[in-house]
């Protein structure tokens, strides 16, 4: 599948930097389980938001594509989850612009980003 | 996450619970986390926070920007954070001029969190210790919002406070109606009216904490302080 991003393949899904900094807040070794709760919160809400854009894409509505993608791009965002942030920061942009042209093929890719994004979440960071 | 309101803690709003934790975490205060704007307008009076975060694109309703005019009313010497993912300077600048006293940017770092909520803690603590004005035998604690005379101690509202340390500031001179209407009420319009209910409210609040201190209306140029001791004290002798 093309990228509608135009990102490499390559591209981090993860900003390994930017995580630690959030990992760190919570106790060596998660023991208060901080982060898992983040992880938590971020494998609830982010299927929510992005079921939320992908109507709003469907459905033409470019007020509510950008807050939904404004949304997804903090929560992304403060997991250092740069590729599903970058796709929503064009996203909400796009809404903002009203020009919801490309919008359905990001939506796919993000569809096809997350996954990945939660697996090494999941199988490298938990 | 839930917080005693006798406690010290922040304030954050915004509806992604995540950003709750983190600012938490990054200032290593508790903070009570709201999601709803709505929610936190009709808990203004139970909640005492030292600092509030808030976001300004909330996802649905009203915006932070919206409510920032009634949250510095309620609290105003409480440093307001705003928290911003977008790149409009625009909104920064509104929410500056809407009564915010700093910005945050998303994604949150927790070092900058840290480190603007110090500073403005900071700011707020030398505010506060400006804020506390003595004339006669009362003592006039903006920050606390409170008036505390030999009968005792009465908490103000925002605008009574202000307008018992305008008064108190110029130290028994009088200040014109008009003047005392902008700094109480800022650009807003208000009644000659209106002013002289909050006069009432004062007068009655100063009568609660002491006999000697009262608002004097000199007819058509306005208002001043005064402090009546020599004569309380010879009454007291005769």
């Amino acid at each position: 599948m093309a990228l509608a991003s135009k990102l490499d393949a390559s591209y981090p899904l993860i900003d390994g930097q930017k995580l630690q900094l959030i990992r760190d807040l919570g106790e060596p070794d998660d023991a208060d389980g901080f982060f898992r709760d983040l992880l938590g919160i971020f494998f609830e809400r982010v299927p929510h938001l992005l079921s939320e854009l992908e109507m709003a894409v469907d459905a033409a509505d470019c007020v509510q594509t950008e807050q939904s993608a404004h949304a997804l791009k903090g929560t992304a965002g403060h997991l250092g989850a740069i590729w599903l942030m970058q796709l929503a920061a064009w996203l909400e942009e796009q809404g903002r612009a009203k020009n919801l042209a490309d919008a359905r093929a990001h939506v796919d890719e993000m569809k096809l980003v997350y996954p990945l994004t939660k697996n090494e979440l999941e199988s490298h960071w938990l | 996450m839930k917080g005693n309101p006798g406690d010290t803690y922040t304030i954050t709003l915004d509806d992604d619970t995540m950003v709750h934790q983190i600012i938490e975490r990054s200032t290593k205060i508790k903070t009570i986390g709201i999601k709803d704007p709505e929610e936190l307008l009709t808990r203004l009076a139970e909640l005492h926070p030292i600092a509030i975060f808030i976001d300004i694109h909330l996802g649905t309703g009203r915006t932070g920007l919206e409510i920032l005019p009634h949250l510095r009313s309620n609290w105003p010497f409480c440093p307001i954070l705003v928290i911003t993912g977008t790149p409009a300077e625009q909104s920064i600048v509104k929410a500056l001029n809407s009564g915010a006293d700093d910005f945050i940017r998303k994604p949150l770092i927790p070092d900058e969190v840290d480190a603007r909520f110090k500073l403005r803690m900071a700011d707020a603590a030398q505010k506060a210790a400006k804020e506390v004005v003595e004339f006669g035998d009362i003592t006039i604690d903006s920050a606390h919002r409170t008036v505390e005379g030999p009968h005792g101690k009465r908490f103000a509202s925002p605008i009574e406070i202000n307008l018992l340390a305008c008064l108190a500031n110029t130290e028994g001179a009088i200040v014109e109606k008009d003047a005392l209407k902008m700094r109480c009420w800022g650009q807003i319009k208000v009644t000659d009216n209106a002013l002289h209910r909050k006069l009432h409210a004062v007068r009655q609040l100063l009568k609660d904490v002491s006999s000697s201190v009262h608002i004097e209306t000199k007819y058509g140029v306005g208002f001043y302080l005064k402090f009546e001791e020599q004569r309380q004290q010879l009454h007291v002798a005769s």
